[in-house]
């Protein structure tokens, strides 16, 4: 389904386009804070946003996330499965409860991994919806404002309005880079934290005793 | 004669079926962001790199998971098979020794 990204993108490209270009002419004052954004962004804002557009999607993110978390149901699964009290008695049997609950632990920690994943999938969805609409929010306002007359028209201070307008577009780019390299990192942190547990001995089964029906 | 072993077999063996099939969901690096030029081009691949590698590494943890449950499967169908076995002996002994 189209965003408001998608329907402002035609006239925002030209006009973007029209901005690429005079910088790339005219340039800047030394002061002008594009420069810095263009460091930071490194990329001029006409190129990003047509190539942002059609490819930065979060819905496919989104369907990938809910595809994740329908795989822990066979999680639970097994887990039930292991954790059905069999009619197994004696030394054999207790250590082989001891190893289906070992199993149905490392199936819970695996669940809860698979879990994460799919959160991960989710907060980069989010983010890149909240991308798309602080962009659309931003090119809106180019597009109605007085620079954007100056840069179509070729006004006197058309380079002056297009570095104004790039400052606002590579403004909002550099925002959802900041925003997406912090969830990131949060993630890097986060799974740098596995849960503990313990070396445990290997199974043994050798001594059956008593098999109850 | 089914015994709960057995049937408690089947289930894990299932459940190990269905675990890890991961590969399809993956909506491809593009959706990231990775095909845009400069820094969020830049951090779109590594979102798509780091959910690639968390996928992979859940499908690795899901197979070595799933072998563990078939082998639990198999350890409870031979534990079964003989008990069965020992019933089937017994029963056996208990017929000659009624013949004799």
């Amino acid at each position: 389904m189209a965003d408001a990204l998608d329907h402002l993108a035609g006239p925002a490209g030209e006009l973007l386009a029209r901005v690429d270009d005079v910088l790339a002419r005219f340039g800047a004052a030394e002061d002008d804070p594009v420069w810095m954004l263009l460091r930071r962004v490194r990329a001029l804002p006409g190129e990003a946003v047509a190539a942002l557009v059609p490819s930065l999607a979060a819905s496919p993110v989104a369907a990938a996330a809910a595809a994740v978390r329908e795989r822990a149901g066979p999680y639970a699964n097994a887990q039930a499965a292991l954790t059905t009290p069999v009619a197994w008695e004696g030394p054999a049997g207790e250590a082989f409860a001891a190893h289906t609950s070992r199993l149905a632990g490392d199936l819970g920690d695996a669940a809860d991994a698979l879990a994460a994943t799919g959160r991960l999938a989710d907060e980069v969805a989010a983010w890149i919806d909240h991308t798309r609409s602080r962009l659309a929010a931003v090119l809106a306002d180019a597009l109605g404002s007085a620079e954007a007359v100056a840069v179509v028209l070729g006004m006197a201070d058309a380079p002056r309005s297009a570095s104004a307008i790039a400052t606002r577009v590579l403004a909002a780019i550099d925002e959802a880079v900041t925003d997406g390299e912090t969830l990131l990192h949060r993630r890097h942190a986060a799974a740098a934290r596995p849960p503990a547990r313990g070396a445990v001995p290997p199974a043994s089964y050798e001594r059956i005793t008593r098999l109850s029906f | 004669m089914t015994s709960p072993l057995s049937g408690t077999a089947r289930r894990l063996e299932s459940a190990a079926a269905q675990l890890g099939v991961l590969a399809d969901l993956d909506p491809g690096a593009s959706a990231f962001g990775a095909a845009v030029p400069g820094a969020l081009g830049a951090l779109g691949r590594e979102l798509h790199a780091r959910w690639h590698g968390e996928l992979a590494e859940h499908a690795r943890s899901a197979a070595a998971l799933a072998g563990r449950m078939t082998e639990t499967a198999a350890t409870l169908h031979t534990a079964g098979g003989g008990y069965a076995g020992a019933e089937g002996s017994s029963a056996q002994r208990s017929t000659r020794a009624g013949e004799s």
